[in-house]
This record gives structure tokens, C-alpha cells and sequence, in this order.
């Protein structure tokens, strides 16, 4: 027990100190992201589906974002720099966005 | 000049007063022309009600249409001696006169011959064999039936059909006298309605040797032999099936039917003709649909198109014909049907009141459309024994909701409208952040690297 605190300490420590601010803040982003969706799955068990179409679009526009952010922290954290020699973070920042707008007009058609 | 207007006025509401829908010209046959006087208070019943009277015997020729068209409108046979039909005329001939909408009456006897058991057996009616009658030992008349036991007296209250449509029992003033032969109906043909059955007791057997000792069963006994039978087709032309002559005649009209042991009553065996035949000829207990609406619930007129869940009204107004004019009709049957393939709603409808001022039994009924668009048939398939058969068809649309008819939000959906929402603002708010927030040594750092 106390070497698992221990270790959730460190990584802790380790995450704050270590971790770039704007990876942070992709990281934060991504909780709220993740957070939502949790939100309206439990309301679908308890609501049940019927406006279905609603809920898949209010659904998958939680999961879109959060893959995208995920794909934005993958693409601009340095020590993956190596993997992507031809990605800059601006582009990454950009191609994020351009998916973004993809994604919350197909969410929005979808909507209702 | 007064007397003949009087004379004509009387005249005109003499005919108005009549009579048979289908029409007057009615054709008898006859074994031979010397039967006319066995039955002359027949023709004087008939006639008082109109009708014209061909008296025909089985030798002469006669045709029942030409050029597609019936020549009569009503057809007696009295002749069950037949042994073939008049020139120019088969049973082919008879069923197209029906199915022209002719109505029929067929009476026959011990003696009847093939034709006449052909053409029954047409309509699921079969008679018995040849030369026989329906006997019976216990009901017989004492004074027409003491030799043979063969003319036998039918209770109306227990052996008569309860359908006041065809003939109704408190107009009889007594017992019915019968001598004639039995006939079974196909119990399966929902068209047939015994009018008249044998009591418990009768049996039907061969009347000429009687002397000779049963050695098998009767094909038919008590209540499974018919004596009266109708069948209204599904043209509602009407025919009915006698197993008796003697029943239409003089002797049997004036006759008082007693029993052994029974007091001497009154034959009756008049008012029962009477009534069956006006039901056969179509002087009473024929429906007409007079009218059908439909609307929704708060308007006059019939929409082009109905939509579902609407609440609509459905009325129709059904008029019974008797004594030469229409009246209203009655009933607290009368169903509602809403079909597409299949009966969605089915429902009774209910009649308003009639008062002095009616014409029309109104029936009317408030409805819910059902959750289902298609094309629909209002529909009133109202069959009886005894009435006309009504087949009421209304086709309607029904429409669904056009696309700007729904509701625009669902509140149910609210979360996931927020939702959706949160992540575009969330996009923003994170890029704002993220461009402007003082993050650059990041960036900087990834390029060194």
C-alpha cells in the first residue's frame, strides 16, 4: 500500500515537473473531454436511446474530440519528435483544427 | 272531375303503398294450369300486393331474360312434378336470373322430381329421396293427417327460426300445418337460415308403402330436417326453399290444426306465407346505406387527406325498407372497421336517437386515427341473416407528420444537445489557450529538439 503511494507520488512529482505546460494542457482538455462523455452514457442507461440520433452525435462528438486531442498530444510531444520528422507542432495544431471542423459539422447535421 | 282526381289519388297512394324493391312481374309455374285453383287465396294475397301474375304450366315455353335482361322479377315454382324444365329455360338460366337479382321460391313435395332437387342442391339444399314425406306419430294433424300421419303441425314458438327479419313469430295467429318433404342445409353455408324445422319426434320416410316395416334409419330425423329454408345470395337476391305446396294452399290457409289432444286452433300457415314472401320479394327487411360522413373532430367537411393520431367523427345513415316506404333502421350492431390489409380499429357505433322527424337510423362513431399512414378503408360490413347484406367502403389517406411537424428540440435530448455544444465551445476555449496562453517555450523547445 504504501509503495503504491509512493509511486503515485513520483509520477506525480515527475508528471509536474517533466511535463511541458501545453501537453499539460491538452491533458486537462482531454479529462474535461473524457468527463463528458462519461456524463451522457450514464444518462443514456437511465434515459434510455430515444432521440438516438441525439445521443450518438452528443456521444461521438465527445469521442471525436478526445481522439483528436490524444492524436494533437501524440503529434507535439518532444519526445516523439523522433517519429515525426516532417510534423511540426503548428501543423499538428492545424490539422487538429481542420478535423475539429469536420467533426462538429457532421455532429451538428447529426444532431436533430 | 273531383271523383277522378280522388280515383287517381287513391290509385297512386295504392302503388305508392306497394311493394317489392326489385320490382312486380312475377312468373309462376305450375304442374298444370288445372293447381291454379288450389291456390286462389295465394293469388289474392299476391295480387293485393300488386303483383302481376304470369300463370304458367311447365309445357309452355317461356324465357326468364332477354338481351341480358330479366323478363320477371320473381320466380314461384309450384310444380314439383317437373320432370324437365320449359323450353327455354334450365338451371343455368334460374342462378343467372338470380345473380341478375331475381328472387325465388321454390316449393316442393313428395313427389318432387330431379330438376327442382338439382337446382336446390345448387344452394347446399338437398332434399330427400323421392316419395318421401315427414312423418310423425306424435305431432300429426288430427283431421289432414289421421291416415297417413304425414301432415304434421310445427309449433312456431320452438321450430321457427327467432330472425323477426324474415318472418316474425308474434304475427302468426297459430301453429303451422306442413305435408310435404324434408330437406337437410349445409350447416357450413353461412348463407342458408333454416326458417322452419321438424319437431323432435318426425322422421322422413317414404309415404307410399307404409305398410312395410322400417328395416334401416332415416337419412334425416327430427330438428336436422328443414321444412323452410331461406338463402339471401351475396347480390342480396333472395330464395326461398319449401318442402310443401300444400302450405300455400287454400285448404291449408283455412285449416285449424289440432293435435291429439290438443284444442282446435287457427291455421298459421297465411301469415306465415305472407311474411316469407314479402322477405323473399324484397318488400321488407332491405337496408340502403343513405349516406356515410366523415370528418375531423371540430369541422363540417370531409378532409382530403387525414393524418395519423388525428380524432376524426365516421357517421353513416342506414334506412330499413318495409310496408313500401323507407324507415329508420335500428340496431346496436353496427361496427366500424378501419382497414389497410388488416382491421386496425374496430369499433361499435353508436345510434343516435330517433325522433318523429327521422328518416334515417344515424349511427356515429368518435375515433383516434391509428399510429400508421397508408391508404385506408373505412369500412361497415354489416351482414345478418335476413337484411340486406351492407358492404360500406370509404377510402381515405392517411397521412404522416411533414418533417416541420415535429417538434424542433426534444427536451429528452437536452443533455446531448448540451453536450455537443460544450465541445465546440471547449474546442475554442483550448485553442484560445493554447495559441495565446503563454505556451510558446513548448514550442520552442520542440524545435530545438
Amino acid at each position: 500500500m504504501n509503495d503504491i503511494k509512493t509511486a503515485a507520488n513520483s509520477l506525480l512529482t515527475a508528471y509536474i515537473k517533466d511535463t511541458p505546460k501545453s501537453l499539460k494542457l491538452i491533458d486537462s482538455y482531454m479529462v474535461y473531454v473524457l468527463l463528458t462523455g462519461i456524463i451522457q452514457f450514464v444518462y443514456v442507461v437511465i434515459a434510455g436511446t430515444f432521440p438516438n440520433n441525439a445521443f450518438l452525435a452528443g456521444f461521438i462528438s465527445t469521442v471525436a474530440s478526445f481522439v483528436l486531442a490524444a492524436n494533437l498530444r501524440i503529434q507535439t510531444n518532444p519526445k516523439n519528435a523522433s517519429q515525426f520528422p516532417t510534423t511540426s507542432p503548428e501543423r499538428a495544431f492545424a490539422d487538429f483544427l481542420a478535423c475539429n471542423v469536420v467533426v462538429h459539422f457532421a455532429v451538428a447535421n447529426f444532431l436533430g | 272531375m273531383r271523383a277522378s282526381i280522388l280515383l287517381s289519388t287513391l290509385a297512386m297512394a295504392l302503388v305508392a303503398q306497394a311493394t317489392s324493391l326489385t320490382g312486380l312481374r312475377t312468373l309462376v309455374l305450375l304442374d298444370t294450369l288445372d293447381d291454379v285453383l288450389i291456390y286462389t287465396e295465394l293469388w289474392s294475397d299476391l295480387e293485393g300486393r300488386h303483383f302481376n301474375l304470369t300463370l304458367n304450366d311447365v309445357s309452355t315455353p317461356v324465357s326468364l331474360t332477354k338481351y341480358d335482361r330479366r323478363l320477371y322479377d320473381h320466380l314461384i315454382f309450384l310444380a314439383p312434378n317437373m320432370k324437365e324444365y320449359p323450353k327455354g329455360m334450365n338451371a343455368k338460366e334460374v342462378i343467372g336470373f338470380m345473380a341478375e337479382g331475381g328472387n325465388v321460391i321454390l316449393a316442393g313435395s313428395s313427389e318432387l322430381a330431379n330438376p327442382l332437387r338439382e337446382l336446390s342442391r345448387e344452394f347446399d339444399v338437398e332434399f330427400d329421396n323421392r316419395y318421401t314425406s315427414v312423418l310423425d306419430h306424435f305431432n300429426y294433424d288430427k283431421e289432414l293427417g289421421q291416415a297417413k300421419h304425414d301432415t304434421i303441425v310445427v309449433d312456431p314458438s320452438s321450430h321457427m327460426s327467432k330472425i323477426d327479419a324474415i318472418v316474425p313469430q308474434d304475427k302468426l295467429p297459430g301453429p303451422i300445418l306442413f305435408r310435404g318433404i324434408g330437406h337437410s342445409v349445409n350447416p357450413k353455408n353461412s348463407l342458408l337460415t333454416p326458417i322452419l324445422w321438424a319437431p323432435q319426434e318426425a322422421y322422413s320416410w317414404e309415404s307410399v308403402n307404409l305398410d312395410e316395416s322400417a328395416d334401416q334409419d332415416p337419412l334425416i330425423a327430427g330438428k336436422d330436417i328443414s321444412l323452410v329454408s331461406v338463402m339471401q345470395a351475396r347480390n342480396n337476391a333472395r330464395i326461398a326453399f319449401l318442402g310443401s305446396t300444400d302450405m300455400l294452399s287454400d285448404a291449408f290457409f283455412s285449416a285449424s290444426p289440432k293435435k291429439q289432444g290438443d284444442k282446435e286452433t287457427v291455421s298459421g300457415n297465411r301469415k306465415f306465407i305472407e311474411e316469407l314472401t314479402k322477405w323473399t320479394f324484397q318488400e321488407k327487411s332491405a337496408l340502403d346505406v343513405v349516406a356515410v360522413q366523415h370528418h375531423k373532430v371540430g369541422e363540417e367537411e370531409a378532409p382530403a387527406h387525414y393524418r395519423i393520431k388525428d380524432n376524426m367523427t365516421y357517421t353513416i345513415s342506414l334506412a330499413e325498407y318495409h310496408e313500401g316506404e323507407w324507415h329508420p333502421f335500428s340496431a346496436d350492431d353496427v361496427q366500424l372497421e378501419l382497414i389497410m390489409l388488416d382491421p386496425y380499429v374496430r369499433k361499435t357505433l353508436e345510434q343516435l336517437e330517433l325522433n318523429d322527424q327521422s328518416t334515417v337510423g344515424t349511427f356515429t362513431t368518435t375515433l383516434q386515427l391509428p399510429d400508421q399512414y397508408g391508404v385506408f378503408k373505412f369500412m361497415v360490413n354489416y351482414k345478418r341473416p335476413g337484411l340486406t347484406y351492407i358492404e360500406s367502403v370509404t377510402t381515405v389517406g392517411i397521412h404522416p407528420f411533414r418533417h416541420d411537424q415535429y417538434p424542433r428540440f426534444i427536451s429528452q435530448a437536452k443533455p446531448y444537445y448540451t453536450s455537443a455544444a460544450s465541445m465546440g465551445v471547449g474546442l475554442l476555449v483550448f485553442s484560445f489557450v493554447y495559441l495565446w496562453g503563454g505556451l510558446d517555450s513548448t514550442v520552442k523547445t520542440t524545435k530545438k529538439a
